[in-house]
């Protein structure tokens, strides 16, 4: 290992170095903690890919797969796991890897929860270990095995959940400590060279939709039981009207096929506004959707895919919602006049409008992503992530 | 015609006879066609209510609900049905309610899908009209899924009230579109002393004060979850001229649930908006309306909107809508540009203000409501389809 040795040891754990949005962020991650200075930072992949070689030029790296399997050392740990002796081999990896000793300070954050692997080769009681909890449907209902889940609850020291929902889910469902858990904004990073150039898929899906090249593309999604999707079509033909001539718009909601989609859809038909709205079944995957989009509007009461929401958000595109959405607050970083009081349609659609008439939209796509950058990007983040670490080793008190 | 009986019968089946304004209306309906004279007009209702009297003495009328329980044919048609011969019980029942002798050339108009089953009292050959009102979901009433199947397999001609019923039938259901016509509605207008007058008591017990100016929105079968008038309440808020205004929002009962609440308070409009749940007949709370909005697209023919112009209250609507038909050129209320709430919160706001104008243009409402949705005109619409499908029908 290489880097200050008087620094505390921050050991980054992740599952893989594949190309997504996930690992591009927690490469800019890396890249930020080093910068700072403040930690001695490590990293473990369970396996390798394509962004790897970016991770290892930023810190130690250690790839578990590949780990040499002829040494002694290596020879031993298969022994133990071969005769079922499994708390020894994983003695032996740990002390393979490092893991077996720590200094007061140091800690082991796992990215995502897949990475509870790498909790068997830790001793029980140092480092401290935090765990983030991705946003996502059901949170702590990944593809755990029940063994996985039990050592995850046992073993980590605070997790950070990105949402409520995942600190709902830990507090109701596993009973876990309130003070055991810290909810932390998302870790967001624009796309950028590094992930696959979806830009053909983009633009198949847009001649597919009959949405033509030189249209402003409207999102609006978000169709669950406590939503209001037929708010839409009065949007919609607000808009319309306010729009300037010649100016090409074209809606995309995505809608749940009960009776309020049945009827958005009949409004939609009988005001003649169908032409220009594009119905997206919940069934269909949102991401794709998500990328077309110029503008979101959000007129739920809640964020039903902030994380999308939030990945747009850092591509530039201006978030619209009412002041009762948890999106509000990132909303009016990017101007308070993106964010509407309860209800008052009306408001949305002439700042809609304004938007989309003077101009002011690449404007405000840049205020919109500099102020994602602002609060949920690397620097905000890890910044956020040593804080607990200090506040859990009792070094920051 | 069938059994060389000189004249073919219509066989009217309704749900009830209470005393709501589309019974009201039904029973004008059949006054028309037993008018007409070309047909032997009877009724059949599954349960009595205050109006059975005035349907009998127009017609014959058979309430099943009040079918001798211990009569031979009764007691027969319970034992056969015990012993699991459903359709024998059913023919049985036909010839109780007086259904069973109908052939080819007579013909059966169910008034609403929620008597569906009727149908399985009828012999194959006669034809069968079935009304489709405007409801929460066109056919997605508390129907079970085989009264659906029943309805779509039995059903000579839907009859449907509004243009989503026509989209429910042909693209959910699979109806061929020559088996569904979209009908006008039959509307009467409230009679004077017809009912004790129960505004002012209602308007205390709503709590409306005597200066408040109500204005009513109905939800029709497009108000879901989230009543989309709430908006409209929120822009009329913003109206600067707005303070006497106070909204009525009468919804169905499931619509009125926590989350409607939650937005009124959560919107600040809890001092601007009564909710209530919509048990009985609508015109109890259109008593309380001085200008009644229809603040969305929805239902085309939403029947609370119609009878609220049949009894002279105002509307404020979208142009386009099927309502506009009655405010014209603003003489009935006001028109306003397509779902724009701004300028339905100012139209309301402008009714408001003059009392003389809003009877004015209330009573055009009404003249037209009357002239357009009247019950014998509906008469003749209905003989006409009956017409059809008598002709339509195999030999």
């Amino acid at each position: 290992m290489t880097g200050d040795e008087r620094l505390p040891r921050l050991v980054v754990v992740h599952d893989r170095a594949t190309a997504t949005e996930e690992t591009v962020a927690l490469v800019e991650l890396v890249r930020s903690l080093v910068a700072g200075g403040a930690v001695r930072v490590e990293v473990l992949l369970h396996a390798g890919g394509p962004l790897r070689e970016e991770i290892e030029q930023l810190a130690p790296t250690t790839v578990v797969t590949e780990l040499e399997k002829t040494s002694r050392a290596a020879v031993v740990e298969r022994v133990c796991f071969r005769l079922r002796l499994r708390r020894a081999g994983y003695k032996r990896r740990s002390r393979r890897l490092g893991f077996d000793i720590w200094g007061p300070g140091d800690a082991v954050y796992l990215h995502t929860i897949l990475g509870v692997q790498a909790l068997r080769y830790l001793p029980d009681r140092a480092p401290l270990v935090l765990c983030r909890m991705a946003k996502d449907i059901y949170p702590l209902r990944h593809p755990l095995r029940r063994g996985d889940l039990a050592k995850l609850l046992e073993r980590v020291d605070r997790f950070l959940p990105v949402g409520a929902a995942g600190e709902a889910t830990l507090r109701t469902e596993h009973r876990v400590a309130p003070a055991r858990i810290e909810q932390i904004p998302e870790l967001i990073v624009a796309r950028d060279h590094r992930l696959a150039d979806r830009t053909a898929e983009r633009e198949r899906l847009r001649h597919d939709l009959g949405i033509a090249p030189d249209a402003l593309v409207v999102g609006s999604f978000g169709a669950f039981e406590s939503d209001a999707p037929d708010l839409g079509v009065l949007l919609w033909s607000m808009l319309s009207r306010r729009l300037p001539a010649g100016r090409r718009v074209e809606m995309l909601w995505w809608y749940q096929q009960t009776g309020a989609g049945f009827w958005m859809n009949h409004d939609l038909e009988s005001t003649g506004l169908a032409a220009h709205t594009h119905a997206i079944p919940v069934r269909e995957e949102i991401g794709p959707y998500l990328e077309l989009c110029d503008v979101l509007v959000l007129l739920t009461r809640e964020s039903d895919y902030p994380y999308g929401f939030l990945e747009c958000a850092a591509q530039g595109v201006p978030v619209l919602c009412f002041e009762v959405n948890e999106l509000a607050a990132l909303a009016a970083l990017g101007d308070a006049r993106h964010v509407a009081p309860y209800l008052d349609l009306a408001s949305l659609a002439d700042e809609l409008c304004r938007l989309i008439g003077d101009g002011a939209l690449a404007e405000d796509g840049r205020a919109m992503r500099d102020a994602v950058a602002r609060v949920y990007g690397p620097e905000a983040y890890g910044g956020r992530l040593l804080e607990v670490v200090r506040a859990g080793s009792g070094a920051g008190t | 015609m069938s059994g060389g009986r000189a004249s073919p019968r219509l066989v009217v089946v309704a749900r009830d006879a209470s005393p709501t304004q589309e019974n009201r209306a039904l029973l004008a309906v059949v006054r028309s066609l037993v008018a007409i004279g070309d047909a032997e007009v009877t009724v059949v209702l599954q349960k009595g209510g205050a109006l059975v009297d005035e349907m009998a003495s127009i017609t014959a009328t058979v309430v099943a609900a009040d079918l001798s329980r211990w009569a031979p044919a009764a007691v027969f048609e319970r034992l056969i049905g015990r012993m699991g011969f459903r359709a024998l019980a059913g023919r049985v029942r036909g010839h109780r309610l007086g259904l069973g002798r109908l052939g080819r050339g007579d013909a059966v108009y169910l008034h609403t899908v929620m008597v569906v089953q009727a149908l399985r009292y009828l012999p194959r050959a006669v034809p069968v009209l079935c009304r489709v009102p405007e409801s929460v979901y066109p056919l997605r009433q508390p129907l079970s899924s085989t009264d659906v199947r029943l309805l779509v397999d039995r059903v000579t001609r839907f009859l449907t009230v509004t243009s989503a019923g026509v989209d429910d039938l042909v693209a959910v259901h699979g109806v061929a579109p020559e088996r569904v016509v979209r009908m006008r509605e039959a509307v009467v207008a409230p009679v004077a002393g017809d009912r004790p007058a129960e505004g002012p008591a209602l308007r205390t017990r709503l709590g409306f004060g005597d200066e408040a100016v109500v204005v009513g929105i109905f939800g029709d079968a497009a108000v879901e979850i989230h009543p989309p008038c709430l908006p409209l309440a929120v822009a009329i808020r913003r109206h600067p001229d707005s303070d006497a205004v106070v909204l009525l929002l009468v919804v169905p009962e499931h619509t009125a649930g926590p989350w409607a609440r939650h937005d009124i308070e959560y919107a600040g409009l809890a001092d601007r908006v009564a909710i209530v749940e919509l048990v009985g007949s609508p015109p109890a709370y259109l008593d309380v309306c001085d200008v009644v909005v229809h603040a969305w697209w929805g239902a085309d023919q939403p029947l609370a909107y119609l009878e609220a112009a049949a009894a002279g209250i105002p509307l404020v609507c979208s142009e386009g809508h099927e309502l506009a038909e009655l405010v014209g050129d603003d003489e009935g209320g006001y028109v306003c540009p397509r779902l724009d709430l701004p300028a339905m919160a100012a139209g309301v706001v402008a009714l408001a203000a003059q009392p003389v104008e809003r009877r004015e243009k209330g009573a055009v409402a009404a003249a037209r409501a009357a002239a357009r949705y009247a019950p014998t005109d509906a008469a003749g619409r209905l003989w006409q389809q009956v017409l059809e499908v008598r002709v339509c029908m195999p030999s």
